[in-house]
């Protein structure tokens, strides 16, 4: 049997791919040829390695995590609070029907941003994020539409579905209620969050860039979203672009010099 | 709202998508956060303690459910309480800091094995260093095959290959280069 053969026969004995029979005559050759033992050996080291580099990326993102989750006001219950720079008081929020309390007091507001600032030298000096991970740290979309369309039964509806991340099946209602309301552009603009979320790239950045044009209230929010649908395809170049586009008074621009500050 | 429930979020972490991965593990952060920063703090731990706990934990967690024939024995908090707890009880033992834990959540017995994941060595370590000194293209693709566990037709739009098949020879060519890395190295040498 040649190497590459005997490459992939341990390459399947690791994706679970091997039958009984296969297995029993792979565990009979481990013991009697020592250059196959020394081969399934490599492979063995490798994968732990890779699951350790993983580990250390996923740790990495985690940190990220940590900092923004408990830079906002105790348990969101699955809202995001954009703006760090609140003056609400810090209370313990009922998660479960208990209450829950997580890190920290007004105190760590200023803890928080430091450890962003010693997170990102990090992030420079050892791994570098991805666009991927950068694209989990920042996406967090937000969808309410409480105080739009009352009288209308599709959008609640699709709302639940947004927040659960059923971007599939909330598409079909947002662009129902589109073909009355077509001139409601929180709802294009939850449109084009979920063809980002299904790679429907096109389509989204086509949504975004007309209400950037179009609509100066939801601009920057616009430019925000054409600059994620760029990092979630990994276009760096393009991302910037769209992210000095987002104004300078606007609620994200924290957020968009972060970001920028990783893409450098 | 809805909460997403147990078997949701385990499909998310099963996904092979980091973005969808993601969304659990914000999820189970904003959830399951406090119970694991209470039984640390409130057992002879800091914060900064139970932030460490609880990222592995979810590391563990994460490296578990991937694995072919998982089945989740309890409720998915239950299950990582559990491995959060144990955690951070091997943590006291090894600061000889050991007491009665005091409780904040029902636990479940787990089988030592799911920490390897968190062991570290020699040759773990070499291997981490190798990947960094691979192409960022074969990097990348090693981590969403092997680690997030993209499937191939997914791998063939990200790294925008023509086919599936295009996708599988570059992984099998991104692991060739690794192991002749790790072949001309001593410490992987057998």
């Amino acid at each position: 049997m040649d190497s590459e053969n005997t490459q992939k026969l341990i390459e399947r004995y690791f994706e679970n791919d091997l039958s009984g029979q296969e297995l029993e005559a792979f565990e009979q050759r481990l013991s009697d040829d020592p250059r196959f033992a020394e081969a399934f050996q490599l492979e063995k080291d490798l994968l732990a390695g890779i699951e350790a580099f993983g580990n250390e990326q996923l740790r990495a993102q985690l940190e990220a995590m940590h900092v923004e989750e408990t830079m906002k006001i105790g348990p969101t219950n699955g809202q995001v609070i954009e703006e760090p720079g609140y003056t609400t008081p810090f209370d313990p929020k009922p998660v479960d029907g208990k209450v829950v309390k997580m890190v920290g007091r007004r105190w760590w507001l200023a803890a928080a941003v430091l450890a962003i600032g010693l997170l990102a030298r990090w992030f420079f000096a050892e791994n570098k994020p991805t666009t991927d991970q950068l694209y989990a740290i920042f996406a967090q979309h937000e969808f309410d539409f409480t105080e739009m369309g009352a009288n209308d039964e599709l959008l609640p509806r699709a709302e639940q579905l947004l927040k659960n991340q059923k971007y599939a099946e909330a598409l079909p209602l947002l662009e129902t209620y589109l073909s009355t309301h077509p001139d409601d552009v929180e709802v294009k603009l939850a449109k084009g969050k979920s063809l980002l979320e299904l790679g429907r790239f096109k389509e989204a950045l086509e949504v975004f860039s007309a209400i950037a044009q179009n609509n100066p209230v939801l601009a920057d929010e616009a430019n925000w979203c054409q600059a994620l649908t760029y990092l979630k395809q990994g276009d760096v170049e393009n991302c910037k672009r769209s992210l000095e586009n987002v104004s300078a008074s606007s609620v994200r621009k924290k957020y968009v010099n972060k970001l920028l500050r990783y893409l450098e | 709202m809805n909460y997403p429930s147990d078997q949701e979020l385990l499909q998310l972490l099963q996904s092979g998508e980091p973005a969808l991965q993601d969304n659990a593990f914000r999820y189970l952060y904003r959830q399951y956060y406090g119970l694991v920063e209470s039984i640390v703090t409130q057992n002879n731990g800091s914060a900064d303690d139970a932030k460490d706990v609880f990222h592995d934990g979810l590391i563990v967690l994460f490296n578990n459910v991937k694995k072919e024939g998982f089945h989740l024995s309890a409720t998915l908090k239950t299950y990582l309480y559990s491995i959060c707890r144990n955690l951070w009880l091997m943590k006291l033992r090894k600061g000889k800091k050991e007491t009665p834990l005091q409780d904040h959540h029902e636990h479940i017995p787990l089988s030592e094995n799911i920490f390897d994941t968190l062991l570290t060595n020699e040759r773990k370590e070499l291997v981490v260093r190798l990947l960094k000194k691979l192409g960022d293209d074969c990097r990348r693709l090693i981590e969403l095959f092997y680690f997030h566990q993209m499937k191939m037709a997914k791998l063939m739009e990200v790294f925008q290959l023509g086919s599936e098949q295009a996708a599988k020879n570059k992984k099998s060519n991104c692991m060739k280069k690794l192991r002749e890395m790790a072949r001309g190295i001593d410490g992987l040498n057998g």
